[in-house]
């Protein structure tokens, strides 16, 4: 299941908001100082809902991810499944 | 009560006393640093050249404006000298990574400060938002980049903790020849973070 994980700090925020208000996506934390947000299939978030500038955007997904990277610029976040072993639980 | 352990003390360093550049512009650099970025100029050495056989040290000015916070921010000037090619400061971002950045503490300062520069017809960008800051950024004489600041939130505890997985999972790729991409970083990144969630 494609995670992101998001650090527990204001300037990024609305990532977390915006997951959690176009819904679809299960929201766990803040745990340790972080969120994760995850999915089945594909895990997709576009910067024009989050309201983030180019700046907070880019590097707001400093906390990492799981999964494979399908599009990540200016417009969205696009990750999908590990290609490789299935995913742990 | 066992007697306490007496351990050596560990020799810490006190902030930053001084940066130093060098510089081909006195006038300007004098003018700009004094009068419009309005620093005190606090000292000033000038010296014979001395030393250094092979390379023949220029006679040279040494001149210190005060940076805040107990630092001084000097420029060097090397009398009968030019600038060489190795230190003209290239165009381009990487250039720009090296730079000081001065600290505002409100949003009408950052923008007067925009304001007063444009008005001594320095080329300045429009404030730029980034995590904790937001900034304007321009050039000196030198052509040295600049950048005013205005902190948005004061760095804490989750900040530091989080700089040490970064640090933990770049410098891991690093040393095994596997940080070709910052994605690769994320994903190892993201590990140790599930990890830290998990242990909580």
């Amino acid at each position: 299941m494609p995670s992101l994980y998001v650090l527990d700090v204001p300037e990024f925020a609305p990532l977390v908001e915006t997951a959690r208000r176009v819904g679809g996506f299960d929201v766990v934390g803040p745990k340790a100082g972080y969120f994760r947000i995850s999915t089945e299939g594909q895990l997709r978030l576009r910067r024009a809902d989050t309201g983030l500038p180019e700046a907070l955007w880019f590097g707001a997904f400093t906390a990492g991810y799981d999964g494979e990277e399908l599009v990540i610029d200016a417009e969205q976040f696009w990750i999908g499944p590990k290609r490789a072993a299935a995913d742990a639980a | 009560m066992p007697a306490p352990k007496i351990t050596p003390l560990k020799p810490r360093l006190h902030g930053v006393d001084h940066t130093a550049h060098p510089t081909w512009k006195l006038k300007e650099t004098i003018e700009f640093y004094r009068d419009i970025m309005g620093l005190p100029l606090v000292h000033a050495i000038t010296a014979k050249g001395w030393g250094r056989e092979k390379e023949q040290h220029a006679d040279f000015l040494h001149i210190f404006f005060d940076s805040g916070n107990g630092s001084n921010i000097a420029f060097f000037y090397y009398i009968g000298t030019s600038q060489p090619e190795a230190l003209k400061i290239p165009k381009g971002y990487m250039a720009m990574a090296n730079h000081t950045a001065w600290a505002v503490e409100t949003m009408d300062d950052l923008i007067a400060w925009k304001e007063r520069l444009r008005a001594f017809g320095v080329t300045v960008s429009d404030e730029i938002r980034h995590e904790t800051i937001e900034s304007i950024y321009f050039r000196d004489p030198n052509f040295y980049p600049i950048e005013i600041t205005l902190p948005l939130r004061k760095l804490d505890r989750l900040d530091e903790t989080d700089a040490a997985l970064t640090v933990k999972a770049a410098v891991e790729l690093e040393a095994a020849g596997k940080l070709d991409t910052i994605e690769s970083m994320w994903k190892r990144k993201a590990e140790l973070v599930q990890q830290r969630m998990n242990a909580a």
